[in-house]
């Protein structure tokens, strides 16, 4: 080393130390209000197994309580109020009293789903939205409009995926003896359009120009089969695959809302490939199998949910721009209401317990809500 | 005082020093993640000791010692909470790129030497190379005498400089 050795060092340290993001307005609080929740709860899984057999039969409301406890006058400052409100166009409730099924609220309305149902994943679709139904033996596709109204569209199974101009879906169906198929159907009553045979999974659709492919006018649906990834040309009724690109039996894919791209998490690796079958960029799975991720609405980034931390990367380059501090649950089944919020399902990093309770992001202003109470996520460095 | 005005103060403090506590406690502890508790640690200490705290120069003090002796006890209990499943948890997503220069991949080899030095001689180096402190002002946070941070300093610095000169580029030893 040519240089002063103390010199290099500073300038490591001070190069070292840019990389670390800030931490937005009222974060310190949130952390050290975070930190001490985590440490009360391993304790209490070390020490009082049998508590925590009473907590798992009350979770939602004894995790709820104990955060609001945390929350509370000896728990630390609390300044919540001075954020703004998530808005999101529409949500996911809890009934109250004897009828505590889900509820869709869309606008001023609620919706209650099926007794015994949940929510998988909430799509726009025009004024209304498509929702991924799913009960203990069942699932299934319904559609709520913009006055509320709720149908269960007939044979549509999982996954769905919803077209830009929220007029039809392409959905998974396996009822009756034809087999399973891909079916695209209309909204908002689900009448099938067209069928694909195969156990063909919708992921998306898109353009004959984004495929490099000629396509016919009517729609293009991305799917996955197998360990490929294919097109169907509805008006043509023919399927393509997309060139070079694999997946391993257990990966996980997840489509850009235009389609064009797709993020794959594989054993050790996260990549996204384009329908040309290009890689555009991969990085190491640095964070496990235990994930969920989504795109955002436009596009630009992807946010995952692991270990207790909320990620947002980069979908051009898969930097990382946003990572929370971790929190005492894990989010799955992460879902874009619009550009600015999304929300998870919940799942307890302590007791794998999963809760219907909701949870929403801001990833402009940097905070996150749930419980009633509200959290910061890092800033983008 | 009241406990509005309090808490008021306190996220006032939070917000305006919470960056430069992060980055700090980044370089005690070699990664994010465990940066990230360590500044949550500190922090619960300081709201918890804050009527007693009155001045701004006083604070900063409190919470930095606090993020050190907290760091060097984790490290005296072999503290191992929250294990990370996969080795490359905590390193940044993407590698450096090309650095023609050279500087930066030898500043990552020294980035790599230190955390091979013991929590107490890099908390030592941290806090005087980065934070630029006295030898005194260290030996007060450490709570330990001057002649110890000297030494602390001359070791750590005289054990980077040997293994610099036995590791190549790749950070592999030289044979």
């Amino acid at each position: 080393m040519s240089r002063d050795l103390r010199d290099e060092l500073a300038e490591t340290l001070r190069e070292r130390a840019t990389s670390v993001p800030d931490v937005p307005t009222l974060a310190g609080a949130s952390l050290a209000r975070g930190r001490a929740l985590r440490r009360r709860r391993r304790i209490a899984t070390t020490l009082a197994p049998a508590f925590v057999a009473v907590v798992l039969v009350t979770a939602a409301t004894a995790l709820t309580g104990a955060y609001e406890r945390a929350e509370g006058p000896s728990g630390g400052p609390t300044a919540t109020s001075e954020l703004p409100a998530p808005r999101p166009p529409y949500a996911v409730g809890e009934g109250r009293g004897t009828d505590a099924r889900t509820l869709i609220v869309v606008g001023d309305r609620s919706v209650p789903l099926p007794e015994g149902t949940s929510v998988g994943l909430l799509h726009r679709a025009g004024t209304g939205v498509v929702v991924e139904v799913i009960g203990s033996d069942t699932q299934g596709v319904a559609f709520v409009d913009g006055e509320g109204r709720l149908r269960m569209l007939p044979d549509l199974g999982l996954p769905v995926a919803v077209a830009p101009d929220g007029r039809t879906v392409a959905a998974l169906s396996d009822a009756g003896e034809d087999g399973p198929r891909m079916v695209l159907a209309r909204l908002p009553d689900g009448k099938p359009l067209a069928t694909l045979p195969g156990d063909r999974a919708p992921l998306a659709f898109v353009t004959g120009e984004e495929t490099g492919q000629d396509t016919g006018p009517g729609p293009v649906v991305l799917f996955a089969a197998g360990d490929r990834l294919g097109t169907w040309d509805v008006t043509e009724q023919t399927a393509r695959e997309v060139p070079r690109v694999r997946r391993g039996e257990d990966d996980i894919l997840s489509a850009a809302r235009d389609g064009r791209r797709v993020a794959i998490v594989g054993e050790r690796e996260f990549r996204v490939v384009d329908l040309q079958g290009r890689t555009l960029w991969t990085r190491p799975d640095r964070y496990g199998r235990n994930w969920s991720f989504s795109w955002t609405p436009d596009g630009t980034g992807i946010v995952l949910s692991v270990g207790g931390r909320i990620v947002v990367v980069s979908a051009a380059t898969g930097r990382t721009l946003v990572e929370s501090p971790k929190q005492p649950f894990d989010l799955f089944a992460l879902m874009w209401l619009d550009d600015r919020h999304f929300l998870g399902q919940e799942s307890d990093l302590v007791t794998d317990e999963v809760r219907e309770r909701r949870f929403a992001c801001d990833v402009v202003t940097g905070t996150c809500e749930t419980y009633g109470a509200r959290f910061a996520i890092l800033a983008e460095p | 005082m009241g406990k509005a005005e309090q808490d008021a103060e306190f996220t006032a403090f939070v917000t305006a020093r919470g960056p430069a506590l992060l980055r700090t406690a980044y370089l005690l502890t070699g990664d994010h993640q465990a940066g990230e508790d360590l500044v949550q640690t500190a922090l619960a200490k300081t709201y918890a000791a804050w009527p007693r705290i009155r001045s701004a120069e006083a604070v900063e003090g409190y919470v930095r010692r606090t993020m050190v002796t907290t760091h060097v006890s984790w490290w005296r209990r072999r503290w191992r909470g929250e294990t990370p499943t996969d080795p490359q948890s905590g390193a940044l997503p993407e590698p450096p790129g090309h650095d023609p220069t050279g500087a930066h991949d030898e500043r990552d080899r020294m980035w790599r030497h230190l955390a091979t030095l013991s929590e107490r001689q890099r908390a030592v180096l941290v806090l005087r190379f980065y934070e630029d402190l006295g030898e005194a002002e260290v030996a007060a946070l450490l709570g330990c005498s001057t002649g110890a941070v000297k030494s602390h300093t001359s070791r750590a610095l005289a054990r980077l400089r040997a293994d610099l000169a036995t590791t190549d580029d790749r950070g592999e030893v030289r044979r």
